[in-house]
């Protein structure tokens, strides 16, 4: 950790430089303080930051994304064995979950099997609820049929969806849907609509995460991993003090900040990709060791904590 | 009236739950039996081809679903790109896509209608169109539709 951090202006643990090489660093743990709007953040790293982190926790969720259930080639042959391994370490959480959300390409195929088997090992996991939104992977096919008729029920349009709870507002949007010859993901101009109408009741303290498959900033053009509408979609949320955006896709942990709005892209319970631009394609990095594999999947646990005003820390070079 | 509050992320790597997984490596090599299928043209076909231009079809085919009526032109998938990219050929040629990366691609017509869609092509599997008119066919990988080219039918 110290060689991570080199100018703590505010000791609270962070530097610009610090986060940077966060990024890059799978298995680490970020906490975000958000106080009236201002976000700031500390680094956190193993076991001492699951201590921290459960220590006064109001609640927690957690994100698995990225199971493709059928995929069976290097570097993982066994991608139900791992994704039991994430569910038996949900399972091992101090404070059970409060829910899971998965962010998508539970499958690789979008094949029935497929998606029997990622529903038959989920519902090992000791969670309230969850919650889905599909990649690209579970709707490729037939245009998302198969993945609407499991988790379609209480959805809107293609899968979109929102709920409270603890007084934090949840969107999960689907921008895997009618993708166009050398685009991007995208939200489309119903589900933008409805997201208008979805948030417009809302004050502007209310929290506000939002979750969905294909990253909502664009982390890299060339491969795709983008969604072309984001910004109108974040548009709409930025009267909001507080923005957090889950995606999955990119099989890889990426952090951003800007304004209030933290970004955050998580592993896969699968296989890992390269770094944006770092391989000629985005396919899997094959040459994992095995013993090292477990090391580069994971999931992603969200704390959720009222703050007192010591923890409120304000790191104004983090912009 | 905000309320105060933090959102911690843990990001839980799987490392430390070792016992209960496996870590089989040799058993990948069984994929490979999917392969009788494939189309024999690797060698014959090849040639010199050109980056961006016809390939002259008069090869026969072993593909599955080919009738021999004509010479199938082969278009490979690998690394994410379309190979060749643009493909220049006679009205009645069948051409057929290979996909040889270790993730799936489909070779999907931009048009709506769609004017031929392979669905999914899991790796070493083949799709085959014969086009019977002439025009500009535009498709990409529905999967990740970065990745576009271009029939020519003349």
């Amino acid at each position: 950790m110290n060689d991570r951090i080199t100018k703590d202006p505010h000791n609270d643990g962070i530097d610009r430089r610090g986060l940077l090489k966060c990024m890059a660093w799978v298995g680490a743990g970020v906490a975000f303080t958000v106080s009236g709007g201002v976000l700031a953040s500390r680094l956190l790293g193993g076991k001492a930051a699951e201590a921290a982190a459960d220590d006064k926790g109001d609640f927690t969720f957690v994100q698995v994304s990225d199971s493709h259930i059928g995929f069976s080639k290097a570097p993982n042959t066994d991608v139900a064995g791992t994704l039991k391994i994430a569910v038996d370490k949900i399972n091992a959480l101090p404070t059970a979950p409060a829910f899971l959300l998965h962010t998508g390409d539970l499958t690789h195929l979008s094949k029935p099997e497929e998606f029997d088997a990622v529903a038959e090992i989920l519902k090992g996991a000791k969670v309230g609820k969850t919650f889905f939104t599909p990649g690209e992977h579970d709707v490729f096919t037939d245009d998302g049929k198969r993945y609407l008729e499991r988790y379609g029920k209480g959805v809107q349009g293609t899968g979109w969806q929102s709920f409270d709870y603890h007084g934090v507002h949840y969107i999960g949007l689907v921008n895997v849907m009618n993708l166009k010859a050398g685009g991007l993901g995208v939200l489309g101009q119903d589900q933008l609509d409805w997201l208008k109408k979805d948030v417009s009741g809302l004050g502007d303290s209310t929290p506000i995460v939002v979750f969905a498959h294909v990253p909502l900033w664009t982390v890299y053009e060339k491969w795709g991993w983008g969604t072309s509408d984001a910004e109108q979609a974040l548009a709409l949320l930025k009267r909001f003090g507080s923005v957090t955006v889950l995606n999955g896709h990119i099989h890889q942990v990426l952090q951003k900040m800007e304004g209030n709005v933290t970004f955050h892209t998580a592993c896969s319970t699968a296989f890992p990709q390269p770094a944006p631009g770092k391989a000629e394609s985005p396919g899997p990095v094959k040459d994992v060791p095995a013993d090292k594999l477990k090391s580069v999947l994971g999931l992603t646990k969200v704390n959720y904590v009222e703050a007192k005003s010591a923890l409120a820390v304000i790191d104004p070079t983090l912009e | 009236m905000r309320t105060p509050f933090r959102i911690v992320f843990l990001l839980t790597p799987l490392l430390a739950a070792a016992g209960g997984c496996n870590a089989r490596t040799p058993a990948s090599q069984a994929d490979a039996h999917s392969m009788p299928d494939m189309p024999n043209m690797a060698a014959s076909a090849s040639g010199p081809a050109k980056p961006d231009k016809a390939d002259m079809p008069d090869k026969p085919t072993t593909d599955k679903t080919t009738t021999d009526k004509s010479a199938p032109t082969k278009i490979v998938i690998d690394n994410f790109t379309f190979d060749p990219h643009v493909l220049t050929v006679a009205v009645g040629t069948e051409v057929v896509w290979v996909n040889r990366d270790d993730v799936p691609h489909t070779a999907t017509s931009t048009t709506k209608p769609r004017a031929f869609d392979s669905g999914a092509l899991d790796t070493d599997q083949t799709y085959s169109h014969v086009f019977t008119t002439a025009g500009e066919y535009e498709y990409f990988c529905a999967v990740h539709p970065h990745m576009t080219g271009r029939v020519v039918v003349k």
